[in-house]
């Protein structure tokens, strides 16, 4: 009969009744149902049995707790699931280890990459009246593109006061630099003028001193870095210390107070303190009118009020920043809560808070979910073909009374306790490994903990049930289904040709190879790029800024006495460390280019590598200019020494060509550069050569003739050899995350496989000692047990491979634009790694067959 | 006591239940009953009220065997009991006593 009564209804009756009576109450409105339907039409048979079902809905009929109640778990049971799951656990301890390695290891990542991101989202969480505080952003038109500038202008901050009322403290923040001195301890420190409420503000933690130290204009905070500089382990209040600043004024100041370690969560703190009213003392303009712009300003509002309500009194500000200085064109200003700050912090030039881009974020997160994705095929696959081994468990407890759902949920939950014991590992390896792991190549240093306990409890939670229900819901109902007479006939099929288990297989092997790929690209690329040279000599090079002319010819005829220097030379800008950036023009051409001032012997003393024309002589050549290949290129030049460019309107003839060369990192394009001879009054560089032996001596005997030149001044002499060393870091950072998460990949994949093939073999051990018997060679059997992956694997790797050099190649480019693309070794050498790791994996097993003893497992029947 | 009292539609598929021996079962009585009085119900109220009577012990069922109609559900059989017989004799014996109580003469009309 294809009639059938409305479903919702029908449902619905199943639904509600008792079971007890759901058969003849069901029958008999069937019955009537399919009599009316003859008798008086469809339509009106359908609303008749929607009223009798409704008109069923009676006290009596109605399903109660007590009539169903031998249907619901008592704790018993659920204990039982505990114990059987302990067991089974306990008996296949390499199915166990396979899954709590691979899952502990994902979630371990998991962890630390969650720390990361919730870290950089809860950043500065520890000032108290955080609520309240906003920074004042400004909306700047450069080009047709509005930027957001963190410089708003400084006399903002006195009408700010006067005409908002419900402001509660104004702060600017005028960052500068200055050399500090106590007795004979000289070093740059980074300022901040700051008004002086900037302590009642923020909750930076005080060791030492008054929070209201400021408000004497003499006094000062330092923070306790700083304090350990000049006053190891003592309390430093009342010390007198002086500064010289960059204009020449020197000024005296008492210690204040000093700062306690700043708080873990910190984007920004300040070194030293200041007051704004010292900072208009030292006059570094004669006045300070509406064009000035300050490096930030914070306000406090008063309980109850929020940062929109500022926006009325914009405009008139608007107007007369613009008005003062036409040329930097403010759109507007919007006040940004402090606690979205750091996170916003990107796209703010010269932010005063440091919060990281977002991209980094989102990259780890998705490396971390794809682990994560990883380890939970692999327990899937597990798990559905270690079915094999419980099947008449599963048979039996459904033949006691047990339903389908009472095995799901005992699966379930012997799942939740194989995750539970994988999250504690990982917290563990996340603790001990990969945080601290992690923080030795980043800049920051992250605590292991959470922005509150509420975060870190539903974080847990929430990673429990997600990996439990994850890896466990599809063995549990896959489980569940099975017929226990099937079981006990021995006709149940299952596992090893389930489409599911080899999409999952493809998918994980296809990570694997391509982030093994990647990282071999990616590996290989840079460490090709960074080894083809810096385009100069830095050995045995040290460089020294200058202040002043002075200083230079001091310091310059005393290296001159020293007989292991092989050559000094003086230069306005240093390559690596002072890349000056101007604008050249020839006609309507412009480009951007790196200018160095030197003496001739710079380029001899750099090595810089000459590739036509002639380097500039001493004193004769004025107006004659030095380029790179690059500063070629870019202008097209066929014949560049008989060409010329003008600089600030100057022209300059060029009359050499030199190689290109890399200023402090190998990121980005090449950038032109160019040489022009310079006034020995300017040079604000003095470069020594001398040889590898003496290069630690050398540099001794310069810091000691700085000393008696310049006591006011730190040494800032450096070896040239350094410039590399933060992007040498980086880069090293750069190639061990990406490694670090291939060979993860690739484990992850190989721990599934090794227990996906160990259950299939266990499994098949009485038909291969079968063949065995009968002569069967060994490798067979191999060919046998690899039947079924090989064809995995070669889609995994044929789609991988390129998958992953494609991607990688995107990084790169944006990366190392102008690195060569890489040659064969790479993917030959991940090939190599793979195919070696899966032999491994798959020998293990073939061992544990061909050593097997046929009769041993036959007669255990 | 619960059991001694029979109201009025009670007794009415009481009879039925009686009347139709072997074969009643819900809609059975419904339809019967329409038949005999004319009276519609609805299947919901025959059920509660053979629920009702069989906790009052007056009528026993038992499961018939399946069927290819309703879906191959089976029917739940009422049958009248040793009590529900008597139930039903004393109301008969009640109403009939009280019924040759009527005095002739107050309708000695005729129409």
């Amino acid at each position: 009969m294809d009639l059938q009564p409305p479903r919702w209804a029908d449902r619905f009756l199943q639904w509600y009744c008792n079971p007890l009576f759901l058969e003849e109450i069901q029958g008999d409105a069937h019955e009537l149902f399919f009599r009316r339907v003859e008798e008086e039409g469809l339509r009106t048979a359908e609303r008749k049995f929607i009223w009798d079902v409704i008109r069923f809905f009676r006290w009596s009929n109605i399903k109660r707790s007590k009539s169903h109640a031998y249907r619901t778990n008592n704790p018993a049971m659920i204990s039982n699931y505990f114990k059987t799951g302990l067991r089974s656990l306990v008996k296949d301890k390499t199915t166990s280890a396979i899954n709590i390695v691979g899952l502990s290891l994902a979630i371990g990542c998991a962890i630390t990459v969650f720390i990361f991101v919730d870290y950089l989202i809860n950043q500065d969480n520890f000032h108290s009246n955080r609520e309240n505080i906003y920074q004042i952003i400004n909306h700047v038109n450069s080009n047709g593109e509005v930027q957001k500038w963190s410089d708003v202008p400084f006399h903002m901050a006195p009408e700010l006061k006067e005409k908002v009322p419900f402001i509660e403290q104004v702060v600017r923040i005028e960052q500068s630099s200055g050399n500090f001195r106590y007795n004979d301890r000289v070093f740059n420190e980074w300022i901040w003028f700051v008004d002086p409420a900037f302590t009642e503000m923020f909750d930076f933690p005080i060791l030492y001193g008054n929070r209201k130290a400021l408000y004497k204009k003499e006094q000062i905070f330092i923070s306790q870095r700083v304090a350990q500089k000049y006053f190891p382990d003592q309390n430093p209040v009342g010390e007198q210390v002086s500064v010289k600043y960059e204009n020449g004024v020197i000024q005296s100041y008492l210690i204040g107070g000093v700062f306690d370690k700043v708080p873990d969560r910190a984007s920004f703190w300040p070194s030293v303190l200041i007051s704004t009213e010292s900072f208009l003392d030292i006059k570094f303009r004669d006045h300070y009118d509406w064009s000035y712009l300050t490096d930030g300003i914070f306000v406090s509002l008063r309980e109850g009020h929020k940062g929109h309500e500022l926006e009325k009194f914009f405009p008139d500000w608007v107007q007369k920043q613009n008005q003062s200085d036409p040329e930097f064109v403010t759109k507007g200003f919007e006040p940004v809560p402090l606690e979205d700050l750091a996170r916003k912090s990107f796209e703010i030039q010269s932010a005063i808070a440091n919060g990281g881009h977002p991209a980094g974020q989102v990259a780890l997160s998705t490396v971390a979910i794809l682990l994560i994705l990883l380890a939970c095929s692999n327990y899937v696959n597990i798990a559905v073909s270690s079915a094999a081994k419980r099947l008449k468990e599963i048979a039996l407890r459904k033949v006691m009374g047990g339903t389908k759902s009472d095995i799901q949920r005992q699966f379930l939950t012997e799942n939740v306790l194989t995750c539970l014991i994988a999250v504690m590992l990982g917290t563990g390896l996340s603790y001990f490994f990969f945080l601290p792991g992690f923080n030795s190549m980043i800049p920051l240093t992250i605590p292991f903990g959470f922005s509150s306990l509420l975060v870190m409890s539903l974080f847990f939670a929430g990673l429990l049930i997600l990996v439990g229900l994850a890896s466990g819901a599809y063995p549990a109902f896959y489980i569940s289904r099975f017929q226990p007479v099937n079981i006990f006939r021995g006709s149940q099929k299952f596992g090893q040709k389930s489409l599911f288990t080899k999409v999952l297989l493809t998918f994980q092997f296809l990570i694997a190879f391509s982030t093994i790929v990647s990282s071999f690209v990616f590996t290989d690329t840079s460490l090709q790029w960074i080894s083809k040279g810096w385009g100069y000599d830095p050995e045995a090079v040290i460089a020294v800024p200058v202040k002043n002319h002075q200083q230079y010819t001091a310091l310059r005829h005393k290296i001159a006495q020293n007989p292991d220097v092989r050559q000094v030379s003086g230069s306005w800008g240093h390559i690596g460390d002072y890349d000056r950036l101007t604008t050249i023009s020839q006609g309507e051409v412009e480009i951007q280019a790196h200018a160095y001032e030197t003496e001739a012997s710079y380029h001899q003393l750099m090595h810089l590598e000459l590739l036509d024309g002639r380097f500039f002589k001493e004193d004769s050549d004025v107006q004659k200019a030095v380029i790179t290949e690059r500063f070629v290129n870019r202008m097209y030049w066929k014949d560049p020494l008989q060409q010329h460019f003008f600089l600030d309107s100057i022209r300059y003839d060029v009359i050499g060509v030199v190689s290109n060369f890399h200023l402090d990192h190998f990121y980005g394009e090449l950038e032109p550069a160019f040489f022009i001879p310079g006034e020995e009054n300017q040079f604000n560089y003095l470069t020594v050569k001398t040889s590898a032996e003496k290069e630690l001596s050398v540099n001794k005997f310069i810091k000691g003739a700085w000393k008696e030149i310049a006591p006011d001044d730190p040494y800032e002499g450096f070896y040239q050899q350094e410039v590399m060393d933060d992007f040498y870091v980086e880069n090293r950072a750069n190639i061990v995350i990406i490694g670090f998460v291939s060979v993860l990949a690739l484990v992850l994949a190989c721990i599934g496989l090794y227990g996906l093939i160990a259950y299939n073999i266990s499994r098949r051990m009485k038909e291969f000692s079968v063949r065995k018997v009968l002569g069967a060679s060994l490798g067979h059997i191999t060919k046998l047990i690899n039947r079924d992956y090989i064809g995995i694997l070669l889609i995994a790797f044929v789609l991988g491979a390129p998958l992953g050099f494609w991607q990688i190649s995107q990084l790169i480019s944006t990366i190392y634009p102008e690195a060569a693309s890489t040659g064969p070794m790479p993917f030959a050498l991940a090939t190599i790694i793979m195919v070696v790791s899966l032999m491994l994996t798959i020998a293990i097993q073939v061992f544990k067959v061909a050593k097997n003893n046929p009769a041993e497992t036959l007669r255990s029947e | 006591m619960k059991g001694n009292y029979l109201g009025e539609l009670e007794e009415l598929i009481l009879l039925t239940v009686g009347a139709l021996y072997d074969e009643a079962y819900g809609v059975a009585v419904m339809d019967e009953i329409e038949q005999q009085t004319g009276r519609k119900l609805n299947i919901s109220a025959v059920h509660s009220v053979l629920k009702r009577l069989e906790e009052k012990a007056m009528v026993t069922s038992r499961m018939g065997g399946a069927t290819n109609e309703r879906g191959g559900r089976r029917k739940r059989f009422f049958t009248l009991t040793y009590l529900g017989k008597k139930a039903l004799d004393e109301s008969m014996a009640l109403r009939s006593q009280l019924y040759r109580q009527i005095p002739n003469i107050a309708f000695n009309y005729s129409v």
